[in-house]
Formats: C-alpha cells, structure tokens, sequence
C-alpha cells in the first residue's frame, strides 16, 4: 500500500523557498531516511505532511485516503523537540496522547519500560532530561498502535550515550515491519537503520531510492606511506585511482575499474613503496551524500 | 464536546495557575460583596442604607457587578493562559500531530471557554441567591426572581470577555504580551479612546466600544441613577439597553470566535 505521496510540494517564508515542488512516495514497510543538511527543507516537509505547516502549493495524501482527516491518529511521530505538558508525569502526558488519538491504551508502563522510563513514570516531564524527554516523546509516538513513525532528527541534542539508547530503540522499532520515515542530518545513522533515503537540499529532493540504489559502485580507499609525496606521484599515474583528500597520514581516494587492495598494493611495491596504511571498502553513504550535495544547484 | 472537554480537563487539572485562578475566583466572588458590606456600614445618599448592596432584587446588580470584575480578570487571564501556554509548550502543534485537526482543537478551546462562562454564571447565580436569601427580610419567589434575567447576562458578559481573551490569545501567541494588552485594553485603552471620542463628538457613538458594550450587561448599579441627569447633559444615556448590550455582545463574541478560528486554522503552528 502507498502509505504517502507527496506531489509538487510547495512552501516559502517570505522571500526564501523552503520546498521547491517535492515529489515523494512512500511505501507501506519502507523505513525512510530523509537526509539533507541543516535548512535543506526536512523539518518543513515533515511539518507539512503532519498538518502543523500549510503548504502554498501541491498536495499530499496518506493511506491512499483511507482515513480521511483523521489519518494522523495513525502516525506516531515526533517533529523537532519533544512536546509535552510539563507539570504533568509521564502517565498523565501519555493518557492525553492517547486520548487524543482516541485509543483505550492501559499499557503505558510497557511503552515507558521500552523506553527505559519506568523508574521516573511519576516525575513532572520538566524533571527530565533531554535524553529522557525525547525517550517519552518515541513511548507517546507508540501509542495505539501507529502505521506509521516519524521521527525527526532523533537523536539532536543528546548525549553519546542517550544517542545509543534511542538509537537502539529505533533499530527495535525499524525492526518490527512498521513504515518509518526518518529526517537526519546524521548519514550513520540513516545508513545503519533505512531501506530508502531521499537526499535534500535548498528545498529539492536530489537522490531518492533504496540505499543501495543511491550508493554506486566505486569504492573508497585511504592509503598511507612514510613518503606521502612519492605515493600520490605514483597513484595520480594509477589508472582507476583518483585522490580525493589529502591526510597527514594517509591519501584518500575514490577506486574504480574493479581494483581491488591487492592490485594497489602490487603497484606500489613494483614502484619501490611499501604501503603503512592501506583501507579499502565500499563507499559510505556519507561520501556518496557528500558528492550529491556539492554538485546540486545553489540556493535561491 | 464531552471528549474534547475531558481532554481539557486532563491537560489543566494538575497546573498550578489554573488552580490558583479558580481558588481566586471562588473565594473573592462572595466574599468581596460582604467585605463591603462591612465597610461600608453607612452609605451616603442617594442609597437609602447599604442593605440594598445585599437585599433581593438588587443583589443581582451588585453581585454582577463584582463577577463583571472577576471574569473580566481572572477568568479572561484564565482564557489567555489556556490558550498561549500551548503555544509556548508547542503543545498545541503536538495535538495536532498527534491526530487532532485543527478544527477540534480550535472547538476544544470553545469548548473550555463555555464551560467557564458555565462555571462562572453558576457561582455567580449560587453566591447571589445566598447572600440575597440571608440579608432579604420576607424573600418571597416574586422579588428573587426580579433579577431582569440576570443570570443570562452575567452568562454572555462572560462569553463576551472569554471571546477577547481567546481572540487576544490565538493571536498574539505570546503569554504576557498577550494578557499585558488585553489588560491594558479593558481598563485604560477603550477608555481612553472613549474620552478622545467624547471630546471630540459627544455623540451616542461612544456607547458602541467592545468592553463598554460588554460591561453594560453587568453595569456597576449606582450608575443607573445618576444615567437621567447624565442623559440630559449628554442627549444620550450613558448605559446601554439590556437587549441591545446583550444583541451586541453575542455579535462581538461571534466575530472574535470566528477571528480566532480563522487564525488557528489556516497559521503555521
């Protein structure tokens, strides 16, 4: 089933175009990672299609119409921080949720275990942490059952450990068959959790596919020696090697033509240099992220 | 509308504002009437003795007129902090997200702001009836009853100031800004306008402000006294009909209903 599509999606703040006529489907068990950089237009989207933002121009539709206007009862989602009433607990704040969204839910201490929040189920939501707010906020996007979860850059603000721990819990939820869509700036986090990815910036979808699509074939190498000088005489000379960055220990490249370590390391022994460093694998959807945005049209 | 309000009920019956406002409410409204009382104990003509402030029918006046006070400020700033706390929380966009449309919220907020209204017209109706049946000598059905539909006033006087407020909140989004103008409107800006509209045309124009129109279904009782001599001076009395203050008061109210359900449906959240 299309659980979304978004046709021509139009929307400015004045002067400046925030989405420029995005055009997206989504289908049923995808988990989606919308990727761009900060100000590429993911939040407004998300803002859009969850009914908080209006839209100047376009369409868009969710469970093929199915539900009508009611269709987001059946999303789970979180957009930019967690919101919560805050003299109130966590049982008190995950009651309105789920009154609102018009479900008799009585499992709320197992939403807040998966969470890991049992222990403050009582405290006020101002009490808490950020890591433990943005925990309750992905408890509240569970309730009811949703078809849907969204979640917007999950893991901003936190710290190195609250970023494991929702990151966890998301790889569960991503787990589970549930449609996901996923705005991040953080590409390891969308390459170790999606199925899909969408590359934004300035307002345009760039790249839009299953992550593997999205990523090619070349691969990415880093090579280091004691002479750094010598080795990048002898790789610019190597077909299929082209040197991308410059490290004060090692050379990084792009490897095509299906050279593999082995061809690489041969050359530069036959050329009088012995590789210290030597780093081949596929290209990291950061890299490819990277290439994809540096080539898009600039801003208007 | 009993789902929508129960919500309501469960995203303010712990917050500590809400609570202290209705505390307010409830004491001061018999009690500020019967400190007066004790003030007051000899009142200087015209009044023939302050029994009247007490005594059925004029009760009803008095004891309005005390409640005009106490919804225009404590359940107008009610309104407003129902209303912009949500915003400040983004509470407000997250009912949304979570399933609610905008309409629903937009007729939750209506919704919390009849059951005010309700609320304050049955304090007001309870409070009055009780300190008119323990100072009214021979209170007999006929004068309790001689309240010129009292109660339906004092009911769309507060829907009149709970619909500013409303208005004032949705869109000025900001919490104090948003209390510090309504404020400044009802007690110094109409006023003031008033004057300059005086001044310059003393005309029966002057009448038709939204607070003074609002304020007429409640006015304070001493003015009817003096409104004939005033009327004489003036070409015009300075107090409204019933009838046309509470007409006009149910129009203002649909225009700032239908402001703020415009603002809440078609603005960004």
């Amino acid at each position: 089933m299309n659980v979304l599509k978004i046709e021509s999606l139009q929307k400015s703040y004045g002067a400046i175009k925030a989405v420029k006529s995005l055009t997206l489907s989504i289908e049923q068990g995808m988990i989606f990672g919308l990727l761009g950089p900060n100000g590429s237009g993911k939040t407004t989207t998300l803002g859009i299609i969850l009914g908080v933002l209006t839209n100047d121009a376009g369409s868009y539709q969710w469970f093929e119409g199915k539900y009508g206007q009611g269709h987001r009862k059946k999303i789970g989602a979180i957009l930019e921080t967690p919101n919560f009433y805050p003299y109130l607990d966590a049982i008190d704040n995950l009651k309105i949720v789920a009154k609102i969204k018009g479900v008799e839910q009585d499992n709320f201490d197992d939403l807040l275990k998966i969470v890991d929040l049992s222990h403050r189920k009582h405290s006020k939501f101002s009490s808490y942490s950020l890591g433990m707010k943005q925990r309750l906020a992905i408890a509240a996007a569970m309730i009811g059952e949703p078809e849907v979860l969204i979640f917007d850059e999950p893991t901003n603000g936190l710290d190195p450990q609250g970023i494991a721990e929702v990151r966890n819990i998301l790889k569960e939820i991503a787990s589970s068959g549930k449609t996901v869509i996923m705005a991040s700036h953080i590409l390891d986090e969308v390459e170790k959790i999606c199925t899909h990815v969408g590359i934004m910036k300035f307002g345009n979808l760039l790249a839009a596919g299953p992550v593997g699509s999205i990523l090619n074939d070349d691969l990415y190498g880093e090579i280091g020696a004691s002479d750094i000088e010598r080795l990048r005489q002898i790789l610019i000379q190597m077909q299929g090697v082209a040197i991308t960055g410059t490290n004060p220990l090692f050379l990084e490249c792009t490897i095509r033509n299906g050279l593999t370590a082995e061809h690489i390391n041969r050359h530069l022994a036959d050329n009088g240099v012995y590789a210290n460093h030597l780093v081949v694998r596929k290209q990291r959807l950061e890299e490819e992220f990277l290439q994809i945005t540096n080539n898009a049209p600039q801003k208007q | 509308m009993k789902e929508l309000l129960t919500i309501e009920y469960y995203k303010f019956r712990k917050n500590s504002v809400a609570i202290v406002l209705s505390l307010l409410f409830v004491l001061f409204l018999p009690t500020i009437l019967l400190t007066v009382k004790d003030i007051f104990k000899n009142v200087p003509p015209p009044f023939p003795s302050s029994s009247i402030f007490y005594e059925f029918p004029t009760v009803w006046d008095y004891q309005g007129y005390v409640g005009n006070w106490l919804v225009s400020f404590l359940m107008g700033f009610m309104m407003i902090y129902f209303i912009t706390s949500e915003i400040s929380n983004r509470t407000m966009r997250q009912c949304i997200i979570n399933g609610w449309t905008r309409h629903e919220y937009w007729l939750s907020k209506f919704f919390l702001l009849l059951m005010l209204a309700t609320v304050a017209t049955l304090l007001y109706t309870l409070s009055t009836v009780i300190i008119g049946l323990v100072h009214t000598p021979d209170p007999d059905m006929e004068l309790i009853m001689d309240s010129n539909l009292a109660v339906l006033r004092f009911f769309i006087m507060s829907v009149g100031y709970l619909s500013l407020a409303m208005l004032l909140a949705t869109w000025i989004r900001k919490g104090t800004l948003a209390i510090l103008v309504y404020f400044a409107y009802i007690m110094f800006v109409e006023q003031i306008l008033r004057g300059i509209h005086l001044y310059y045309f003393k005309h029966q124009s002057v009448l038709y402000y939204p607070i003074n129109i609002i304020e007429d279904l409640m006015p304070m009782p001493i003015l009817r006294a003096p409104d004939n001599w005033l009327a004489k001076d003036l070409g015009f009395k300075v107090l409204l009909p019933y009838w046309e203050a509470g007409l006009l008061t149910l129009s203002l109210s649909a225009l700032f209903l239908w402001l703020s359900y415009r603002i809440i449906t078609k603005k960004d959240l």
